[in-house]
């Protein structure tokens, strides 16, 4: 599905406008993270620091997308401000608070929190602005929605991650099965408001 | 017991999985009811506005057309009668009463002189472009006062500190014109004042008559008094019209922003 968001993503580059950049660069470390992960999983390497760096790049990239996407409504200060809280906050759990070995169940939980308020603040932009005439043609929509969508779904999976591994490993397995679904709704959502960039 | 507690384990992480899931999808159904909503009502709102600038078009279509008739009726009837007696005049002289015959031709050509400047300064008001826009309303007043059926004053500046704007300061004189035909013709008013004041950024007029006023709520209705006429020429300058309603009579303050 990433591949798809991709191909899609490069094939009409330019009706993204602004939010190429963002978007390309998010789906292109998601890909290269993931083919990581599996080989590192495929070859019993524990990949979990791979994701404490990716939760960092991923914010700060989803973090670029939503300061062209709120501007005019949230000043650009304010998200980078609270970027560099968060990069700032990431790298202290993953020194001092959560082992790089483990699951960063805190900085997860916190940019899942923080990336649901960027989406509520998307919407709240577009009631109040009232420029989009319809929705399901505007591809902010469709990829807020996304991200919206997963981080709502998977935010008690961040909160809960560890603890279920600690309890039944068969369980934490069908767990992140479930959230496999949900990212694949994630990156389907995306896929359609690129698809939707390239109808405009 | 064990597997009971990883099985609730496991049911709270999926239902709880899923409420959110639920949850966010119902905000967005929310959020896309909602904006649907708006939309209708922001649509609804624009063919309002539409429909009023669609009266005040045909508004200005019928002043327009009203004016012409006027014009016509006036050369028709003034101008050209004084023509047709003249014509008659000139034709009946008679040499032993040429004194007397020159003498009445010429007040008839002065009458018909009189005629086509009324006409004329009905059309495009003299003053306004030599003297300017108080000057001009006070003339205004002072010849509605001739009359003697209505006292009319005037209170403001001689001469406005602004740039004159022929656009501006024409559509003011009519609205105040358009004013006093109103009171003339349906308030029954005996005092009228036309008050001019002008600031850094804004000429005000404040028009007051004593008549019988009329009911705000039925504003809508009564478009027949020129009001549409009034707000229109108010929108092309881009200034405020407020009525209000004193106890007895009518209360218009125009606010024009000086550009």
């Amino acid at each position: 599905m990433i591949v798809v968001c991709v191909g899609l993503a490069i094939y009409k580059n330019k009706t993204l406008g602004l939010t190429f950049y963002p978007i390309l660069g998010f789906l292109v470390t998601a890909f290269c993270v993931d083919l990581t992960a599996y080989y590192l999983a495929a070859n019993r390497i524990n990949n979990m620091p791979l994701l404490h760096g990716y939760t960092i790049v991923e914010y700060i990239l989803l973090a670029w997308y939503f300061r062209i996407v709120l501007s005019g409504m949230v000043p650009r200060k304010i998200i980078q401000g609270v970027s560099f809280v968060f990069v700032g906050l990431a790298v202290a759990n993953s020194i001092f608070l959560q082992d790089i070995f483990r699951y960063n169940t805190y900085s997860r939980t916190l940019e899942g929190l923080l990336v649901i308020w960027w989406c509520l603040s998307v919407y709240y932009k577009i009631l109040k602005e009232m420029k989009i005439q319809r929705l399901q043609d505007a591809p902010v929509f469709w990829i807020v929605t996304g991200h919206f969508f997963y981080f709502s779904g998977a935010l008690l999976l961040f909160v809960l991650s560890n603890s279920i591994l600690y309890q039944n490993k068969t369980l934490y397995v069908y767990a992140w099965k479930l959230h496999a679904v949900i990212n694949f709704l994630h990156y389907s959502f995306i896929a359609i408001g690129i698809w939707k960039a390239t109808e405009n | 017991m064990e597997s009971n507690r990883e099985l609730d384990i496991f049911l709270v992480l999926f239902v709880g999985m899923a409420g959110f899931l639920l949850l966010a999808g119902a905000v967005v159904l929310f959020f896309m009811f909602y904006q649907k909503r708006m939309l209708r009502q922001q649509l609804k709102l624009s063919e309002m506005e539409s429909k009023h600038q669609e009266q005040l078009v045909i508004s200005n279509l019928r002043q327009v057309e009203a004016e012409r008739q006027r014009i016509a009726k006036d050369l028709h009837d003034e101008v050209g009668g004084i023509f047709s007696t003249l014509r008659m005049k000139i034709s009946s002289i008679k040499p032993e009463q040429f004194s007397s015959d020159i003498q009445e031709t010429q007040r008839v050509i002065d009458s018909g002189i009189n005629s086509v400047r009324r006409i004329s300064h009905d059309l495009m008001p003299p003053g306004l472009e030599l003297f300017g826009l108080a000057a001009s309303l006070e003339d205004l007043c002072e010849k509605n006062n001739a009359d003697g059926l209505l006292q009319v004053v005037y209170g403001g500046p001689d001469t406005l500190n602004c740039p004159a704007n022929m656009i501006r300061d024409l559509a003011i004189y009519r609205i105040v014109q358009e004013l006093l035909n109103n009171t003339i013709k349906h308030a029954q008013a005996s005092e009228v004042g036309v008050y001019l004041n002008e600031s850094p950024k804004h000429i005000s007029l404040t028009y007051k008559d004593n008549g019988i006023g009329f009911d705000s709520e039925k504003l809508d209705k009564i478009r027949g008094l020129g009001l549409a006429n009034l707000q229109s020429r108010a929108n092309q300058l881009g200034a405020q019209l407020e009525w209000t309603h004193p106890p007895k009579g009518v209360c218009v303050h125009l606010t024009v922003p000086i550009i």
